[in-house]
């Protein structure tokens, strides 16, 4: 048994492309089985005929392809763009800071601190966003409190409007941008700021010319882990939004379950997919090498 | 309190000492008359003597099939003690999976790979799951508690002979409204009330389900057509006055989302369903169910057993539980919605509730609702296209 294992193990020593091969099966296995496969299946369903009652008839056409042109989709999309761009400023305002101080200051705490700011993902989803609809009603927290001190008479709609659905994103991704943040600043060489300290450098200019750039990596992966769940989000804009707010997601999912037309929703899941890709694109390019993107993931 | 109300329910004479309303000898026999005991409308039915306890037979057979049971139902649909009185009485593992909708319930089973036993389906959705296969036929003689049925929800035309389904609870669709903020408006008791009061007196304080079919019907209704026209230039008509109106809603509520609402005060009008309207109402006395002169829509939840379900004689026995009186009657009580369980009606459901219009609608107001029927697939994309343009 022992020289079988010796001859395997030197078998591999002596065949790197093999070795590689070996290391990286399982994750082979699972980018196949759980991310590859579904798209394709989606794009198998998006030239299929939907039948009776919702029902998938196996012929293929190009029919959904032809439906998909619509100025809604369109509409929907640049709103979603736009209310997941928002949501992405607002996680770097947010989460910057906090990656910031838990990295430099966080000492014997990090790791406590970084599990506080996991720590939401331990309950449900839906959960903390009925916990938000108490907070933002008309009779909840704010506006109680605000009328309590006198400094408004009659509550303020915060929630059911665009507003409540920002407040709800920024609040579901934070930590997706938080995390790849503190991992780039944790990493930060500390000599570096000495150096730039000791030739002259300002703490907002060490910041601007050092910290900032060092970190742009983490900057982007956290910015692209919060924009693509954001605008494909709809639990956010039907319970914080009232369902008054509809985002791209919402519309696909009226496609599957409303309509019953599952090969017209895959078709517009996949133009949702090429859209994000082409908007993913550029910014990637402007923002860094791919290679800073790659080290943070 | 849910089960300290049920627990009052069942004793009727402490109900009777209870009841928030006094209730005179005269008008409980005027109402009870007027309902219950009215053969035309609510049926009559006897009621066979059915042992409580399980025979051993049928406990060895649910333990065969696994002692557990899985149900897709809406969420909070049963009694708290409903389920746990199943577990104890078969000694089972009852498994529960809610949805928010008939349309995420359909998607699933459609996609298989979900074995549910026993799933609550609207009767509209009925045909549907019956088209597709996706239900397993029942067995007459493991249901006897079907007897106490009322005659007007069996053999209905979504389920002709019941081969598929039992009715669970069925209710209204119209408008409930706050009356500490809806005084002196004469558009009471009309579908006005939200289309033209509403932009002007209730602005911002207006809530919708987010039922697409009920939410439509509420504004054909307005508009005098029938619920379940076809007519493509009527949808378009309510489709517009749906648009016309959304500036001044507060939100189109999922599930039980809106009866909170009504509660805080956070909607003071509102198109609803009546148990919604009634729990909030025993929370907060101001809400009140209004059955506008237009009409408004009919609905009962069914019972029905998944084609795949893996243990379908739990899932009888489930069924027929279900039909008990007094487990019926303490799930009406529970969730607000009335009772196609003749029997209960008679003999368990306080007299107060059992006289509320809000609950069980006079025979007069009977004529008024209109039952919503299966939308044919061409009509669909009508539907649809109105929803999505609403909400967008």
């Amino acid at each position: 048994m022992t020289s079988l294992r010796n001859r395997l193990l030197l078998y591999l020593r002596r065949h790197e492309r093999v070795k590689i091969g070996v290391l990286l099966a399982p994750t082979t296995f699972w980018v196949v089985a759980f991310t590859l496969l579904p798209i394709l299946i989606v794009l198998y369903y998006s030239f299929l005929t939907s039948g009776l009652w919702g029902m998938v008839v196996h012929e293929l056409t190009l029919d959904n392809y032809r439906e998909i042109i619509d100025p809604l989709f369109f509409k929907l999309f640049l709103r979603s763009f736009l209310l997941a761009a928002v949501t992405v400023v607002l996680c770097l305002a947010a989460g910057y800071p906090l990656a910031y101080w838990i990295a430099f200051y966080g000492g014997r705490y990090k790791p406590f601190l970084v599990f506080l700011v996991i720590l939401p993902f331990w309950s449900s989803y839906l959960v903390r966003l009925y916990a938000w609809m108490t907070i933002l009603s008309d009779h909840g927290i704010i506006n109680s409190g605000l009328q309590l001190i006198g400094l408004i008479s009659e509550p303020i709609p915060l929630l059911h409007n665009e507003f409540a659905v920002v407040v709800g994103l920024t609040y579901t991704y934070l930590p997706m941008m938080t995390l790849p943040l503190y991992a780039s600043l944790e990493r930060l060489d500390r000599r570096l700021l000495d150096a730039a300290a000791d030739l002259g450098a300002a703490p907002a200019t060490q910041f601007a010319r050092v910290t900032l750039p060092l970190t742009r990596g983490g900057i982007i992966s956290g910015s692209v882990l919060v924009f693509v769940p954001a605008i494909g989000e709809f639990l956010v804009p039907d319970l914080l939004g009232g369902a008054k707010v509809m985002m791209i997601g919402k519309f696909i999912t009226m496609k599957f379950v409303g309509l019953r037309d599952w090969p017209l929703g895959s078709a517009f899941s996949l133009l949702l997919m090429v859209l994000v890709l082409l908007v993913l694109v550029p910014y990637l390019r402007a923002g860094g090498s791919p290679k800073a993107f790659e080290e943070q993931l | 309190m849910e089960t300290e109300n049920a627990n009052r329910y069942r004793d009727v004479s402490a109900a009777r000492r209870h009841a928030r309303r006094p209730l005179t000898r005269r008008r409980f026999i005027v109402e009870a008359a007027a309902l219950g005991f009215s053969g035309s409308l609510y049926g009559q039915t006897t009621t066979p003597a059915e042992p409580l306890q399980p025979d051993s037979a049928a406990l060895r057979r649910v333990k065969r099939e696994g002692s557990t049971l899985y149900i897709y139902n809406w969420e909070d649909y049963f009694h708290p003690d409903t389920i746990p009185e199943f577990e104890q009485l078969y000694r089972t593992k009852v498994v529960y999976d809610a949805y928010p909708g008939n349309e995420h319930m359909l998607a699933k089973l459609q996609t298989g790979g979900v074995s549910y036993d026993v799933i609550f389906p609207t009767h509209s959705f009925i045909p549907i799951l019956v088209a597709q296969n996706l239900l397993s036929p029942l067995r007459r003689h493991y249901l006897p508690n079907r007897a106490n049925i009322m005659p007007r929800f069996l053999d209905t035309h979504f389920d002709p002979g019941n081969k598929y389904s039992l009715p669970y609870t069925w209710g209204m669709t119209a408008i409930g409204y706050n009356s500490k903020y809806v005084k002196e408006d004469p558009n009471l008791g009309s579908w006005a009330l939200i289309f033209d009061s509403g932009p002007q007196r209730y602005s911002g304080k207006i809530g919708f389900t987010d039922e697409r079919e009920e939410v439509i019907a509420a504004a054909l209704k307005y508009k005098g057509f029938s619920a379940n026209t076809h007519k493509e230039s009527e949808l378009r008509e309510a489709g517009k006055i749906l648009v016309n109106i959304k500036p001044h809603l507060k939100a189109f509520y999922p599930g039980t989302d809106e009866k909170k609402a009504f509660i805080t005060e956070d909607i003071v009008v509102g198109h609803s369903w009546n148990g919604e309207v009634v729990k909030a109402g025993e929370k907060n006395n101001a809400v009140k169910w209004s059955l506008p002169k237009e009409g408004g829509t009919g609905w009962y939840d069914a019972m029905v057993i998944g084609r795949q379900a893996p243990h379908k004689f739990t899932a009888h026995a489930f069924m027929n539980f279900l039909m008990r009186p007094d487990i019926a009657a303490k799930n009406s009580a529970a969730v607000g919605y009335a009772t196609p369980n003749q029997t209960a009606l008679q003999t368990i459901v306080a007299p107060e509730i059992a006289a509320n219009p809000a609950v069980y609608p006079t025979a007069k107001d009977m004529k008024k609702i209109e039952f919503l029927a299966t939308i044919p697939d061409h009509i669909l994309p009508v539907y649809s296209d109105i929803w999505t343009r609403l909400l967008s």
